[in-house]
């Protein structure tokens, strides 16, 4: 059966930058969810989250006419909405919040069977900047080079900010889980 | 190569990145050291459950949600009016808006709220009509299809509110009640009743208007109006009432909700649910898992409550899913209103004819019945055909 490829994001992209407003809606489509994802993962705030993703799809809109052709539209988009996400923290002048809301009445241990959970309570704990890096190229699977232009920092910088944030993410989430168990964890040896 | 070098290597090793040399030395260590198997097999399945979150979708409430910040934010900037926002009521929501892609879009979230809070707060709105109308024509008009307009409109923009006529509005409140040990009650229907009147002494219509909103979006309270708003009855008493007996549903009684404390003359609510400090400004939830059964419970403002509910929702455990998706259609749209577009104003156009009715109504003070009598009279009378007229109330 033949199937329709997707219009790629950077023709879209290009489209709404010439004022197409069905292109835009599409690009909302695609990344809407994604955006509120990454920024609730960030701030650990699901409102704020919710209302910064309101804010900067609108910076998003009023840049449109800028987006240059060719560029990766992901990491254009991700710029601008971690951008957005920087100014708040700054704004508020503080730290981001837990991400894992506790429940009443839900023993910590019940909650972490839950590997979704689990694994956000694990990316709390995984320090920034090691933790954005590490949302865009193995959540949101932006490239290496993605990753660098939405953080705005050098390639090498970008890797090696992922690399430290998987180490991180994984001392924080391997004890959360059942295959990470006493008897499989050993000392390094020298 | 020691176990902290290879160890090193691991969040290369899963890009597949490592020179053919590094990694040649790297599996070398790992296939002669137990230790570094075992961490290399915990660290390769975090990584890969890490890979396996799936991306999130976009609802199309989050898409028109979005939409409509962006064509609020446009408007403003370019000078122009806010979006025209106004829709029909909930008993014609589904009528096609008016033409314009930017209307299309803000008016379909405001169709979402306006039916969504109509749902969850049970909100009805109708002309006032005294007692003594007789069941003509005119009555008729007005129970059958009261043209109810909900308007949104930015908190910057000075509005002018509609409402030049008295009217009467009733909310019903379905306000459920999680008591200890597993047990679910729910309270059915209260009532709210707003009238107002042309009067020496006017109610401040914003802020009524304003407190009839912030009250439609918290389940857990009840409250009275007459004339002004003058009570405000906590759901505690309510619940103290309702644990060992059923509430009348088809009365529009108050009588069994004993206020929590005397209500202090003009009080208005609007200034509490401002508050941003009060206890209903934060949002709890509490799921209790129990043999064969899932309970949830929420409370708080309903804009913090559904976020707290689709975070739930979003739990693999379908079981879970089930109880929380009967609420949450009905309520999703009134947070995501609450977010982007309060206050909420409410405009009712009444007919002609009604208006003079209206105007005789208010001269005449010789009345001995008290409001709410007169209130319960006429709900008799007309109460029920009022009901039917609208999508029923009820979560």
């Amino acid at each position: 059966m033949l199937r329709a490829l997707p219009i790629p994001d950077e023709d879209l992209a290009a489209q709404a930058a010439g004022g197409s407003r069905r292109a835009f809606e599409e690009l909302v489509l695609r990344y809407g969810g994604r955006v509120v994802a990454v920024l609730e993962r960030r701030l650990g705030d699901h409102h704020l989250a919710l209302d910064l993703a309101q804010e900067s799809w609108v910076r998003v809109y009023r840049a449109m006419p800028r987006y240059s052709e060719g560029r990766s539209f992901r990491s254009w988009l991700f710029a601008i909405v971690l951008n957005g996400a920087r100014d708040e923290q700054r704004r508020r002048g503080r730290s981001p919040l837990k991400y894992v809301e506790q429940v009443p009445g839900q023993a910590p241990e019940v909650a972490a069977q839950i590997s979704r959970e689990a694994i956000d309570a694990a990316l709390s704990q995984v320090a920034e900047p090691h933790r954005t890096a590490l949302i865009l190229v193995d959540i949101e699977q932006l490239t290496y080079q993605e990753c660098a232009e939405a953080l705005g920092v050098a390639l090498g910088t970008a890797k090696s900010r992922v690399h430290r944030g998987r180490h991180l993410f994984r001392a924080a989430y391997g004890p959360l889980t059942e295959f990470d168990t006493p008897d499989g964890r050993a000392e390094a040896q020298p | 190569m020691n176990c902290s070098q290879a160890r090193d290597l691991f969040a290369e090793r899963m890009d597949g990145d490592l020179d053919s040399a590094s990694l040649d030395r790297l599996d070398r260590h790992v296939a002669s050291c137990s230790a570094c198997q075992a961490e290399w097999r915990v660290f390769e399945r975090s990584i890969e459950d890490l890979r396996a979150i799936p991306h999130r979708a976009t609802s199309t409430e989050l898409q028109a949600l979005l939409l409509a910040a962006v064509d609020q934010a446009e408007s403003e900037s370019s000078g122009g009016a806010p979006l025209p926002l106004a829709v029909p009521a909930p008993a014609s929501a589904h009528t096609p808006p008016a033409a314009g892609r930017s209307r299309q879009v803000a008016t379909h979230l405001i169709a979402l709220a306006a039916g969504a809070i109509a749902t969850a707060a049970g909100l009805l709105l109708f002309p006032a009509a005294a007692p003594q109308v007789p069941a003509g024509a005119g009555a008729e008009e007005v129970a059958s299809a009261p043209e109810v307009k909900i308007r949104y409109v930015d908190r910057e923009v000075p509005v002018e509110v509609p409402i030049e006529v008295p009217v009467e509005v009733r909310i019903e409140v379905p306000v459920e009640v999680p008591v200890e040990r597993l047990v679910e009650v729910e309270v059915p229907v209260e009532v709210l009743r707003i009238e107002y009147r042309d009067r020496e002494r006017k109610p401040d219509p914003v802020a009524s208007a304003r407190a009839l909103a912030s009250f439609a979006q918290n389940m857990r309270f009840v409250a009275q109006t007459q004339g002004e708003l003058h009570g405000l009855l906590s759901s505690p008493a309510l619940l103290a009432d309702a644990s060992g007996a059923s509430l009348p549903t088809s009365e529009p009684s108050v009588d069994s909700i004993a206020p929590q404390e005397p209500p202090a003359r003009r009080a208005r609510p609007v200034a509490r649910f401002a508050d941003r400090s009060h206890p209903l400004s934060e949002a709890s939830i509490r799921v209790d898992r129990g043999p064969g059964r899932i309970s949830i419970s929420a409370q708080g403002p309903l804009s913090k409550v559904v976020p707290l509910l689709l975070t739930k929702l979003s739990d693999p455990d379908p079981s879970l899913v089930a109880v929380v998706e009967r609420r949450l259609d009905s309520i999703r749209g009134a947070a995501e209103a609450d977010e982007t577009l309060a206050p909420l104003l409410i405009e009712v156009p009444v007919p002609r004819q009604d208006r003079r009715l209206f105007a005789r109504r208010n001269k005449e003070t010789e009345d001995p019945r008290s409001p709410r009598e007169r209130w319960g009279a006429w709900w008799a009378a007309n109460g029920e055909r009022i009901a039917d007229a609208g999508p029923r109330l009820r979560m």
